[in-house]
């Protein structure tokens, strides 16, 4: 039996939601978007905490899947003289993006009646 | 931004460790950012507080470096087969290291399956019944103290039957003396006890012939073992045969028909039979039992299928007792419920002749077992990274060739599993050779059958993998590690302060575990010499013992003695109650004025004569022997010295006791004297004399010989013994080398430690030699040098050594106050014990020390004897 190398595994185009709001925010933040900065526009705009290590995890996926590209640069000395990973999303990750936006939007549109009642239910 | 604040230290340290290196820089960078950041507006405290946080979120796989278990991806089988061949080839190219590798390892390996077969044996009685979940054997407790006997008597079994439903049901087992007739022959025989109906019920012994239920109804019903079967009816068929037997108790003789046979009881069982009969039969014999409560003989079992009901069961029997005793019923008097897996090792607390084991030596066992294995692993890891040298260049070849780290911790962890595997053989086939000479050592009966269960395969896989894993982990993990550039130029850093450290640490340990050992076995050495050359109270010397068990015999002791006194080579006669060493069967309760009523104390009963403690040579401290007199007047006692100190008097003349139903008056004290094991306490004992007839009264005749004359005494008194014509034939034994044999178990005891104690220090001398020829071979160009410059052998060999013995040194000063205070405390066991002499640490530190040498001895003078232009030509 040969055991199955964890690093490349195939997990195919599956975009999860968390994933998706990750390139979305990468795209908002167009040419500034690395971890620290990522990770303060998520929490401002989702209103809740990001968990680091989870946002980390998200980028190793989609770097797999290969939605998202990476490169190093600017060094500050707040980070120590530590380089950035500045993040871009690439043309498969906006396809699959808008894919599952118009998903969403269709879904949308199928429901018959969709109104909020002020009582509950 | 201030600069001399900085996030926690040691939680930069941690995550530095952690991450993987890849995204190092980028995620402490942006740890970095977020303190500062943090730190600006909120402060350093809220700061530092994030930044663990920050740590702590970080800490999951995908961050976390791969390197430790990489190695489990490389088992594939391509690779394993790879790794085979490389191990087999490495084992082959250092056939010296790899012989000293399996030799030590088979060796610590053998020795632990041994040890396992024996605690395995040990802590597997009794687990054949069936329904041995639910059996209690019912032991009399002192409820106080906890102690007390196995023994329960007659009624005990109906009373506790009636009032506790929870008690399914009930079997006792009463052992007796018995001599069985065939047409021309008598035989006196062990092992036979009268049983209940219910025998085969609660207990799991297979019956060849008859059926459980009914084999042991009918009142003349026999039950026989196989091989009494075998011994008494040849091949034909028992069943239906009668067999005579004479109760010897009861001087009676019955005609019993033989209804079943069952098959031998196994060894590992407490409960060891040859004959059994039905209980109701012992009635028709001893009629006066049946409502004999403090007659205690028998065993009792119950099973109670319901385990919690055993607590409430035992709550109740104080008031079950004063019902049925009523106001004799004897104060703290209850009963325990024990289970049966615990009666074989659990029963330190009672007393009485019973099978039985010592947890005691189980742990102690157990506790060698894996020193010895651990020794192994030592010398395992020991030689692996001594070996590093020799190695550093394949290794470096294979990194260059591109081996990760993981695929080379996993080779070298196949090499030591190889190692592992090759020595687990070869300690299996030991095992199985010298099985035999190892039963009879430890006079037991194991069988390699044993290996089949299987929990045993569990147990040796497991082993396995165990120590390959433990003794190879260090070692594949320090291998791997060089650095190919630097191990091929053939710079290997042996001086690593770590390393050497380490392998020093651990020969030490090895040592301290050998000093210790060494400790241990002299101390009992030397307790067992205190005790065989101590003085018992009496003199020994030419003492014969003759057990006078028929009862017409009995009757007749007084004639006995005066014939026997009329022997040749006989100088003295006396008889007793109670043989040489005493197994003091007869223990009554005792009181005297001035006794509380709450306190119940016994002592033991001895029926003498007049020259008793003449012929034994024990003085008196107060008052004066008994008078001959024609009746036996046993109102005039003497009493041992443990009884005055039990009492609280000084002096013990002319007071009056009540012993058992007799009123005595203290004519005479006698000092404490051993009457049996050395090792055990001397209870208060009282001596009077008592006319036959009675259960204590005299059944041994003691007799002091002449040293010169021993073969014509001997045969002169078995003469006389003879034309009495009584139906037990003579039979005799020395006094002396009956207290020998009490210390039997604990000689065979000692015996196997000692073994286990050489094994263990031996595997360390192999692990001393292997380290020794490698740092030897370190050192081949200092000791040319040091050569040509003038230096002798002698000093070479001294300075070589110093290092070794140092490391002994240190051994011995861990290891001797460790020594001193666990076999201090083992002493303690021991009612009377010799003390820890400084000797013992002296000839510790000599043996270790001399060891040590002889150990290095070969290696030492080949290196320094070597040519120094030979030692400096290799470069």
């Amino acid at each position: 039996m040969v055991f199955n190398y964890k690093t490349n595994k195939m997990k195919g185009t599956y975009l999860g939601e968390f994933q998706e709001i990750v390139l979305l925010v990468i795209l908002i933040l167009d040419a500034n978007a690395y971890g620290v900065t990522i990770r303060k526009e998520m929490e401002e705009r989702m209103e809740r905490n990001v968990n680091r290590g989870a946002l980390h995890t998200a980028f190793v996926r989609l770097e797999e899947k290969g939605f998202i590209r990476s490169e190093m640069g600017g060094a500050t000395a707040t980070r120590g003289g530590r380089r950035k990973r500045y993040y871009t999303v690439t043309n498969k990750g906006k396809v699959v993006l808008e894919k599952a936006r118009n998903i969403r939007e269709k879904l949308w549109k199928s429901i018959p009646n969709f109104s909020i009642n002020p009582t509950g239910l | 931004m201030k600069t001399n604040t900085r996030p926690p230290q040691l939680w930069e340290r941690f995550f530095r460790w952690f991450c993987h290196p890849d995204f190092y820089e980028e995620l402490e960078g942006d740890l970095l950012e977020h303190f500062y950041e943090n730190l600006e507006e909120q402060g350093l405290f809220f700061a530092q507080k994030a930044y663990r946080k920050d740590v702590l979120m970080l800490f999951r796989p995908s961050v976390i470096k791969q390197l430790q278990f990489t190695f489990l991806h490389q088992i594939s089988p391509d690779m394993l087969k790879n790794y085979f061949k490389s191990a087999w080839r490495s084992l082959f190219a250092n056939r010296f290291t790899s012989l000293l590798n399996v030799l030590g390892l088979s060796l610590g390996l053998a020795c632990f399956m041994f040890i396992l077969l024996y605690v395995w044996d040990e802590t597997h009685f009794d687990n054949f019944h069936q329904k041995g979940e639910a059996i209690y054997r019912v032991n009399r407790i002192n409820a106080e103290t906890g102690e007390g006997g196995t023994v329960t008597s007659y009624p005990f079994m109906q009373a506790l039957q009636a009032s506790f439903p929870q008690i399914a049901q009930m079997v006792r087992l009463g052992g007796d003396g018995i001599v069985v007739y065939t047409d021309d022959e008598y035989f006196v025989e062990e092992g036979f006890y009268w049983s209940d109906s219910t025998f085969f019920e609660v207990f799991s012994f297979p019956l060849l012939q008859g059926s459980a239920a009914t084999v042991l109804h009918e009142p003349n019903a026999l039950v026989l073992t196989e091989r009494m079967a075998k011994k008494y009816f040849g091949v034909q068929d028992p069943i239906g045969q009668s067999l005579i037997i004479k109760i010897r108790d009861a001087g009676q003789k019955i005609n019993f028909k033989v209804s079943g046979v069952v098959a031998d009881p196994p060894a590992n069982s407490h409960i060891q039979f040859n004959f059994l009969a039905p209980i109701s039969k012992s009635l028709q014999v001893y009629p006066q039992f049946v409502n004999w409560w403090t007659l205690n003989w028998l065993h009792t079992y119950a099973l109670v299928p319901d385990a919690t009901a055993v607590a409430a069961i035992e709550d109740r029997i104080p008031a079950l007792l004063k019902k049925h005793l009523g106001e004799k019923a004897p104060k703290n008097l209850t009963l325990e419920f024990q289970p049966l897996s615990a009666v074989y090792l659990h029963s330190d607390h009672l007393s009485g002749r019973q099978l039985k084991g010592s947890q005691r030596n189980v742990f102690l066992f157990s506790s060698i077992a894996l020193f010895i294995l651990l020794i192994a692993c030592i010398n395992f890891i020991n030689l692996a990274t001594a070996r590093s040298g020799k190695r550093s260049k394949e290794v470096g070849v294979r990194k260059v060739l591109g081996a990760r780290r993981g695929q080379l911790i996993a080779q070298f962890l196949t090499e030591s599993f190889l190692i592992t595997a090759i020595s687990l053989t070869v300690a299996l086939m030991a095992v199985r050779i010298l099985l035999p000479f190892f039963n009879v050592l430890a006079s037991k009966s194991l069988t390699f059958e044993t290996f089949a269960q299987s929990g045993f395969w569990w147990i040796l896989s497991a082993l396995l993998v165990l120590v390959a894993i433990v003794a190879g982990l260090y070692p594949a993990f320090y291998l791997s590690r060089f650095k190919p550039v630097k191990a091929i130029k053939g710079i290997h850093k042996t001086g690593r302060l770590q390393n050497i450290s380490l392998r020093q640490a651990l020969v030490v340990l090895q040592f301290v575990i050998s000093v210790f050992l060494i400790i241990g076995t002299l101390t009992i050495q030397r307790q067992l010499k205190y005790a065989h050359r101590s003085s018992l109270g009496f003199d020994k010397a030419h003492l014969l013992a003759i057990p006078v068990e028929d009862q017409e015999a009995i009757s007749k002791i007084g004639l006995l003695k005066e014939e026997f006194g009329r022997g040749k080579g006989v100088a003295e006669v006396t008889m007793s109650g109670e043989n040489l060493p005493s197994k003091m069967n007869n223990n009554w309760n005792i009181e005297w004025t001035g006794l509380s009523p709450e306190r119940r104390e016994v002592a033991n009963v001895v029926a003498i004569d007049a020259d008793y403690f003449e012929v034994l040579g024990i003085p008196f401290l107060e008052g004066e022997n008994l008078r001959h007199s024609q009746r036996p007047d046993s109102s005039k006692i003497i009493v041992n010295q443990a009884v005055l100190d039990m009492i609280g008097w000084k002096k013990g003349l002319n007071r009056e006791l009540t012993i058992g139903d007799i009123k005595g008056n203290i004519v005479g004290v006698v000092d404490n004297f051993h009457y049996t094991s050395f090792h055990q306490d001397i209870e208060p004992t009282v001596y009077f004399s008592r006319s036959p007839g009675f259960f204590s009264s005299p059944d041994n005749l003691i007799l002091r010989i002449d040293g010169h004359q021993v073969k014509a005494a001997l045969e002169d008194l078995e003469q006389r013994w003879d034309a009495f014509g009584f139906e037990q034939s003579f039979s005799y034994a020395f006094v002396e080398d009956a207290f020998n044999a009490l210390y039997e178990s604990e000689n065979r005891f000692f015996t196997l430690f000692q073994i286990f104690a050489f094994l263990a220090i031996f595997i360390s001398c192999l692990g001393l030699i292997g380290l020794s020829t490698f740092t030897l071979e370190q050192r081949t160009k200092e000791i040319g040098i040091r050569k040509i410059l003038g230096a002798s052998v002698l000093d070479l060999s001294f300075m070589v050594s110093k290092s070794f013995l140092a490391l002994v040194l240190i051994a011995n000063v861990i290891a001797i106050p460790l020594a001193y205070l666990v076999m201090g405390r083992w002493l303690e066991n021991f009612s009377y014990h010799t003390n820890l002499a400084a000797s013992l640490a002296f000839t510790a530190l000599l043996i270790s020390i001399l060891i040590t040498l002889l150990s290095l001895a070969y290696q030492v003078f080949k290196h320094t004897l070597e040519n120094p232009v030979e030692a400096l030509r290799y470069e």
